[in-house]
């Protein structure tokens, strides 16, 4: 796990259905890219979600204006990428920056 | 047919409407077949929260509807008499313990299926195994958070902005909506 200010979150909700899709392509590109996200669940964790209102005018701009899951913030280059369209393309370029 | 009152909510503006019937046209945004089957609790936590709106009554048979304007028309009676303003305690209490709680998951799938049908222009998404899996989510979120929020979204712990969240929300206001004819969830997608 990456250090506070460091990570690469993976905001999601456990009854989120895009996010449970995309659980196995998550797991699969991690294996892949020798990458491990930070994964924080939202509703059923209140601290998860108040960390993710601290980042939230960045994802709520990668949401479409409020703030949704899945949702993934890179703590480094501050940015997100949002929504069920979300694959494993998008994800490293949003790793990498 | 359903002679009961029920509490119904206008998934586009939040105009909730106690009666036997829900409008075709909601009076506060114009939607025609925006509402859908609500409850008690929704249905009373909005007439006591809802800011900018106001409780109108049919003199008739008494339907209630809280919105920006009165009705002209009453669904449940046909009376053109216009609807009359009313105090919200009074009105939450004019309802007494009508109605029984939405607390399953069967329920609401019955309640999505019947709202996309009587819209005509959604329907539900076809993969009834993610529909169960929100419809869980909701549930969950009445019970740890007081209002059907949905389980895609995330509260931001300002009532009035997270009153939008309750599902089904405003989904036609949505980039996914107008990009991909689906709302943020994929629970109702373009017929």
């Amino acid at each position: 796990m990456a250090e506070e200010g460091k990570r690469l979150i993976w905001f999601y909700g456990r009854e989120c259905p895009h996010c449970k899709k995309l659980h196995p392509i998550v797991e699969q590109w991690e294996a892949q890219n020798g990458i491990s996200l930070d994964k924080l669940e939202v509703w059923h964790d209140d601290k998860n979600a108040q960390l993710m209102r601290k980042y939230g005018e960045v994802i709520s701009a990668a949401c479409g204006g409020d703030l949704g899951v899945p949702a993934f913030y890179n703590e480094v280059t501050k940015k997100a990428i949002c929504g069920a369209r979300v694959d494993a393309e998008r994800l490293t370029k949003w790793a990498k920056g | 047919m359903n002679t009961k009152k029920r509490f119904w909510r206008c998934h586009v503006c939040n105009d909730i409407h106690f009666g036997v019937k829900p409008p075709e046209y909601c009076p506060t945004c114009g939607m025609r077949n925006a509402f859908v089957l609500s409850d008690r609790g929704e249905g009373v936590r909005l007439i006591q929260e809802l800011k900018g709106k106001n409780v109108w009554h049919c003199a008739e048979c008494r339907d209630l509807h809280l919105g920006a304007k009165p009705l002209s028309l009453c669904p449940s009676c046909g009376s053109k008499v216009k609807y009359g303003a009313m105090d919200r305690e009074e009105a939450v209490r004019s309802t007494g313990d009508a109605d029984s709680a939405l607390d399953t998951s069967e329920e609401m799938l019955k309640v999505w299926d019947e709202f996309a049908e009587r819209n005509g222009r959604i329907k539900v998404w076809d993969d009834r195994e993610s529909v169960k899996q929100l419809s869980v989510g909701v549930l969950e979120n009445v019970k740890s958070k007081g209002l059907r929020y949905c389980p895609c979204r995330v509260t931001t712990g300002d009532p009035d902005k997270d009153m939008k969240l309750i599902c089904p929300c405003n989904f036609l206001a949505q980039q996914t909506w107008k990009e991909y004819g689906e709302c943020w969830c994929g629970l109702f997608v373009k017929r």
